[in-house]
């Protein structure tokens, strides 16, 4: 379990992780596994397990705005949720079945790729519109 | 609930589709999975920006908590941390609709798209 260092610097990634979220539009997930691995020095699936629990408040705290502004269609997102929930879950046993390098690699392809492709977006002007 | 991309007999199958994808993204890399609901849910399901956001982060809700289980399971989630980022993560979105107006989108983006790239490198390599 965490020492204070890294509780203190896991508050910091939270922040930095819900600015990116609410003022560029990307993901918490993406911004809080790869600091977990370099700063706190995660191991890979640590890392994983962890930034899922962290996105069970910022998408709960995110929803409770969402719905007081009526934006959520809330029989979609039950839809989707539960059934993607029985995928998450399945796809969440297989990772753990996978060794550390190979998933850390298939992570890094994973951001290589959403960085890219945001990079790309962002430069021919077709910023996502922001909540 | 749009009606226009579903049938009389009721079922949408593209739904259980974007719901499986969205749902093994993110189980297996520890993500919300936004990356891929939001577009699909964008282009098939619900055609407003906010609204698909809105949905894709409540469904996030229930595929971050069955993919933490499933992490949980084999004793991969640091609890303290966990919360702490998360409590962090919801002061940092707070503050981010505070300032959201006054820093600019476009040059953050670029800055963490960039962040992305080295850190995808750098965990390839």
């Amino acid at each position: 379990m965490g020492s204070l260092l890294d509780v203190v610097l896991g508050a910091l990634i939270g922040v930095v992780a819900g600015l990116a979220s609410g003022l560029a539009g990307i993901g918490g997930g993406v911004i809080m596994v790869p600091a977990m691995v370099f700063v706190l020095d995660f191991p890979q699936h640590l890392a994983q397990g962890t930034s899922l629990l962290a996105i069970v408040f910022t998408s709960a705290a995110g929803t409770v705005v969402n719905r007081r502004n009526s934006n959520v269609d809330v029989r979609l997102a039950l839809t989707i949720g539960a059934i993607g929930a029985l995928a998450a879950f399945a796809a969440a046993r297989l990772a753990n079945l996978v060794d550390a390098d190979a998933l850390r690699q298939m992570f890094g392809g994973f951001i290589l790729l959403a960085g890219v492709r945001m990079l790309v977006q962002t430069l021919r002007g077709e910023t996502p519109a922001k909540e | 609930m749009t009606t226009a991309s579903r049938t009389d007999s009721g079922f949408d199958f593209r739904l259980v589709v974007i719901a499986v994808a969205g749902g093994a993204l993110s189980g297996f890399f520890g993500v919300g999975g936004g990356i891929l609901l939001v577009p699909m849910i964008l282009l098939f399901l619900a055609p407003a920006r906010k609204v698909a956001h809105a949905t894709s982060l409540g469904a996030i809700i229930a595929l971050s908590f069955a993919g933490m289980v499933g992490f949980a399971m084999s004793d991969r989630v640091d609890w303290v941390v966990g919360v702490t980022l998360g409590a962090g993560g919801v002061i940092g979105g707070a503050l981010g609709a505070q300032l959201m107006d006054k820093l600019s989108a476009r040059t953050l983006r670029l800055i963490f798209a960039v962040v992305l790239v080295v850190a995808g490198v750098r965990m390839l390599f």
